[in-house]
């Protein structure tokens, strides 16, 4: 199947954003705990790690969520392969 | 329930019709919520006015299977689009709060708070696990699974690698993620009945299983949704109520989720 260049470009920025914010994650996910013992300064009363394994990284992982799908929706009405219902 | 029954065949639906189907939620859901706060004020009533506990626990369980399995009844449908994916039309927030509700299940509701208590920071690797897990399935399954316009992985699976071998595959590895969490699940379902009516622990799992099947075979994935959207206004407040009320008590901010660390900060002082 041969992809207009719109698809390509598309499919570029699907990628790219994709990969960011498994970038974000991974970070959130893998690092914060890994390095939790030193990182646990106070944060509002809390251990930081802890704050972040039982708070942070859940509003994080929302927000991830909420941006992709946002920018998702942006993109595809740009390059004209939205759903057609529209919201 | 109107809103939920007299929908049309499924496929794209126009702005228009799809803001009045929003509408007709908010209206059923919002009724759905005043009545069982009304609910539980009569059972509160009944209480102080000397109904044994045991009948207080068999009145909320009947009302509460009645309640799924209703809607389970009223959103059967025989369309595959219906069954399976719900439509695709089920807005944004609601569909939020099914989500919620299955993040908020049995075993999180009666497991999460000891396993956090015996195990401390170790613990929070469920939490982490399943919310995370969320992310890998919004990113990079959920919207090509959408746009590929079949229902499943294995559909997917099948498609894609063409034959039937790669979708046993899929197959077997959905019922064996699904399996694992599911006997935690009916465990669950089979405590609480056994705590709210005291039959036999086999006979709640049983009660349970009844309840599900009711709930889900007719309706598929949209009695399933909307089932969920019902639980998820329940067990908000009855995770949010408790906490509050106990954080208004103690420390008089109702935001217990501000203020916990200090709280946890005096308990290990204390300890």
């Amino acid at each position: 199947m041969q992809l207009t260049e719109i698809q390509e470009q598309y499919w570029q920025k699907n990628l790219n954003v994709t990969a960011k914010l498994m970038g974000v994650w991974f970070v959130v996910t893998f690092v914060v705990t890994f390095f939790a013992r030193d990182l646990s300064f106070n944060f509002f009363g809390w251990p930081f790690s802890f704050w972040m394994a039982s708070q942070g990284s859940l509003i994080i992982y929302v927000l991830i969520i909420w941006y992709y799908a946002s920018y998702m929706n942006k993109i595809d009405q740009e390059h004209g392969v939205a759903e057609e219902e529209g919201e | 329930m109107a809103g939920l029954a007299n929908e049309g065949t499924g496929g794209v639906f126009s702005a228009d019709s799809q803001s009045a189907f929003k509408q007709q939620l908010n209206k059923v859901y919002a009724f759905y919520t005043g009545g069982f706060i009304a609910f539980v004020i009569v059972l509160a009533v009944l209480e102080q006015m000397g109904l044994p506990r045991n009948w207080i626990g068999y009145i909320f369980l009947a009302a509460t299977v009645l309640l799924y399995g209703g809607i389970g009844v009223m959103s059967r449908t025989n369309d595959a689009s219906e069954y399976y994916v719900a439509g695709r039309r089920v807005p944004a927030i609601y569909n939020g709060m099914a989500t919620g509700a299955d993040w908020m299940s049995a075993a999180s509701f009666i497991g999460m708070a000891g396993t956090l208590y015996l195990t401390g920071y170790g613990g929070l690797a469920f939490i982490m696990g399943w919310t995370g897990g969320y992310c890998l399935v919004a990113l990079f399954l959920a919207p090509y699974l959408r746009k590929f316009g079949q229902f499943t992985i294995p559909d997917f699976l099948g498609a894609r690698y063409d034959g039937n071998l790669p979708r046993l595959i899929g197959i077997l590895a959905a019922i064996l993620c699904s399996f694992t969490y599911v006997v935690a699940q009916i465990y669950g379902v089979g405590l609480i009945t056994t705590r709210l009516t005291g039959v036999a622990f086999e006979l709640g799992i049983f009660l349970g299983l009844g309840g599900i099947l009711v709930c889900s075979f007719l309706g598929g994935m949209r009695a399933v949704t909307w089932t969920q959207v019902a639980q998820y206004i329940i067990l908000i407040l009855a995770y949010l109520i408790p906490v509050v009320w106990l954080s208004v008590k103690q420390t008089s901010i109702p935001v217990p989720q501000a203020i916990y660390g200090y709280q946890l900060e005096k308990v290990s002082a204390k300890e």
